[in-house]
């Protein structure tokens, strides 16, 4: 009986169809083509475009429960996608609604906005949590850390000041031209200029001090303890040095002078504590 | 006696009857059983006009009708009803045709089928387009496609305000096919569209790059500044081309009146050089640096080169050029062309004679203010 019906309805098919060749209007007035559940329920029905290639389709289908559309689909000019009246595509724009996506390719963004972690190449992260950035490092140890051949450069503050270093046991150089020009080595020992490169002036616009608390004002350099230039050693004694090795040419201030004595002390010869000779006499 | 046909028997019939007349002589047939000779089916209809038959029938008719069923007239047969199984030849009607059901084992023409409802498994085919159209009294508003039957509705049907084919469900497509837009390819499985250009997306995936034109805001926390070319971390707008703010702190990398590259804190806060995370080099909010740090053991400045200290132009010939007085070992050295009249001074303190005729100079032998200076080093 069903194979009636459905030759049947091939016949009333077929006749819309020569009804409908070459002319404008094949239906009048439809308000809907309804495919109506059966013994077959509603799964597979819909439209079939065949004859060329393979059939192109518009049919439900379940699991889950969809149109399936075997060809692209095209929308007009300035036309766009919806899903519950947002509009979700059109031909420049994704909906506002659309938040998330697996793109793994963006075109030249305009600007960005980003709320959370920042991996980049697996080697510029910014933590959310922690708000730091490393470069080069993924827990980096202050605001901005840069790791570089396993050192770790940090820049940012501690105990209200700002600073910039290593993080471990390792040297910095502050450079110039690409060059080192101050070292500080991680004991804390400094070395101005570079002694693969030529000598460096050092000029200081004030005064220095070395190993003293309280800087006197009157002296532009104030060292606490001896002196050296020219190789000679320079320090403050009550009378020459009984020991220790000195260098012909060291002077040993009097620290107790009196009129009568002599300003100091000059070694005469090498040794330990090689001859000295008084010079300078004190006179009234 | 031939009894062939009814001709033959009334034929047959008259001739006994005027032999019977005639003669008086014993008949030929029997007149009491005459009607059983009569052949059967021997009638000719023409011997037949008018009046009714009733209880007609024949091998291929059995009128049963008790009243007036069939009126034949030229042209035209008039039957009130048909039952029949089957109209064999081509059926022309020339008004309606009602029936209960149409099986048509054929085609069905028809100039125009309304129908209130198309009911079908059917494949529907079709050369053109399955159109629906604005009449009078309806638009296209609502109008498309139903799949009714099996929870809600499945709707494939074109809504108004705005314009728009909605459907009530997910719309899947086929493998490698997508979605395009005035010719444009718009999505496909793996890709949106090039002329996709905007987007509210606050998710994507792993990126294979990154290029961007304009600012960039990370957690609120990394700015880039695109119109003043700043990278700020920390910091909305940092005053150099590079700052990280911490704790309220501003460190800057960056240059100065495009000679100088800098490095430092913008405001008036200290500046520390770390290494191994401790500070060794200090430079105070107002500029006095310190070289090591009070905590930790003291450390060793070397200087590969000259220091010149208060001095404009350092003396290419010393290794230490310093401007003023120099104390070493507690004790002062400074130059002057008499001994000090003024200030605190301690045995061992030397001036140097800045104008030596007599001798080199004056040396403090009894502290006080300015002290007991005594001269020394005669010139000879």
């Amino acid at each position: 009986m069903s194979d009636k019906i459905n030759l049947a309805l091939d016949a009333i098919t077929k006749a819309l169809k020569d009804l409908t060749e070459g002319r404008e209007g094949s239906i009048s007035n439809p308000t809907f083509v309804e495919f109506k559940s059966n013994d077959t329920g509603l799964y597979g029905k819909g439209f079939i475009w065949s004859g060329q290639g393979n059939a192109k389709q518009i049919v439900f289908n379940g699991n889950p429960d969809r149109f399936f559309i075997s060809e692209n689909i095209e929308l007009g000019k300035d036309k766009s996608v919806l899903i519950d009246n947002a509009p979700v595509l059109s031909v420049n724009e994704l909906g506002n609604s659309v938040t998330k996506s697996n793109l793994r390719q963006l075109g030249r963004l305009k600007g960005l906005l980003v709320d959370g972690d920042v991996v980049i190449d697996q080697y510029v992260f910014y933590k959310s949590t922690s708000s730091r950035v490393g470069i080069g490092i993924e827990m980096p140890n202050s605001a901005l850390s840069v790791a570089e051949e396993g050192l770790e450069i940090v820049i940012g503050a501690e105990n209200s000041k700002g600073k910039i270093g290593t993080f471990a046991s390792n040297d910095l150089n502050i450079v110039t031209d690409n060059t080192a020009r101050i070292t500080i080595e991680s004991n804390g020992n400094i070395k101005l200029g570079n002694k693969a490169e030529g000598p460096i002036q050092v000029s200081v616009h004030g005064k220095i001090s070395v190993g003293v608390q309280t800087m006197d004002s009157r002296a532009d350099l104030h060292v606490k303890g001896p002196i050296k230039f020219n190789d000679k050693l320079h320090q403050y004694r009550a009378s020459p040095p009984e020991f220790g090795s000195h260098e012909r040419g060291d002077i040993v201030w009097n620290a107790a002078p009196e009129k009568g004595k002599s300003v100091g002390w000059v070694c005469v010869r090498s040794g330990e504590p090689g001859e000295w000779l008084s010079f300078g006499d004190i006179k009234g | 006696m031939s009894k062939n046909n009814i001709d033959q028997a009334l034929t047959y019939l008259a001739s006994s009857i005027q032999s019977l007349v005639e003669t008086a002589d014993k008949p030929g047939i029997n007149l009491a059983t005459f009607h059983k000779d009569l052949p059967k089916r021997s009638l000719s209809g023409d011997h037949i006009s008018g009046g009714k038959i009733l209880g007609f029938a024949s091998a291929g008719i059995n009128d049963k009708a008790t009243a007036e069923q069939i009126i034949v007239e030229d042209n035209n047969v008039y039957i009130s009803k048909i039952r029949t199984g089957q109209v064999l030849g081509d059926l022309s009607v020339e008004k309606s045709v009602i029936a209960e059901n149409i099986n048509v084992l054929g085609t069905l023409k028809a100039q125009t089928i309304e129908v209130n409802e198309l009911k079908a498994d059917l494949r529907l085919e079709r050369s053109s387009s399955l159109e629906f159209k604005k009449t009078d009294q309806e638009g296209i508003f609502g109008k498309g496609i139903l799949w009714v039957g099996e929870g809600n509705a499945k709707q494939f049907v074109y809504n108004g305000n705005p314009d728009r084919l909605f459907s009530s469900e997910s719309i899947y497509l086929g493998k490698d096919k997508h979605i395009g837009i005035d010719n444009i390819p718009v999505l496909s499985s793996t890709a949106l569209g090039n002329t996709v250009v905007k987007s509210n997306l606050r998710e994507v995936g792993r990126l294979k790059g990154l290029l961007v034109d304009g600012d960039v805001v990370l957690d609120q926390y990394v700015f880039y500044n695109s119109t003043a070319s700043r990278l700020g971390v920390g910091i909305e707008l940092p005053n150099a081309g590079f700052s990280v703010a911490e704790d309220g702190i501003e460190v800057m990398v960056g240059s100065r009146e495009q000679t100088r590259g800098i490095i430092g804190t913008y405001a008036s806060k200290q500046f520390d050089i770390v290494t191994d995370n401790i500070s060794r080099i200090s430079i105070g909010a107002g500029g006095d640096i310190l070289l090591g740090n009070t905590t930790e053991q003291p450390i060793q400045v070397s200087v590969h080169g000259k220091v010149a200290i208060r001095v404009k132009n350092p003396d290419p010939e010393v290794d230490l050029h310093v401007g003023g007085a120099v104390r070493f070992h507690g004790h002062i050295h400074q130059y002057a062309d008499a001994s000090p009249t003024s200030g605190n001074f301690k045995p061992g303190d030397v001036v140097w004679n800045t104008n030596p005729q007599t001798h080199a100079g004056w040396i403090c032998v009894r502290a006080g203010n300015p002290g007991e200076w005594k001269k020394f080093g005669k010139l000879e």
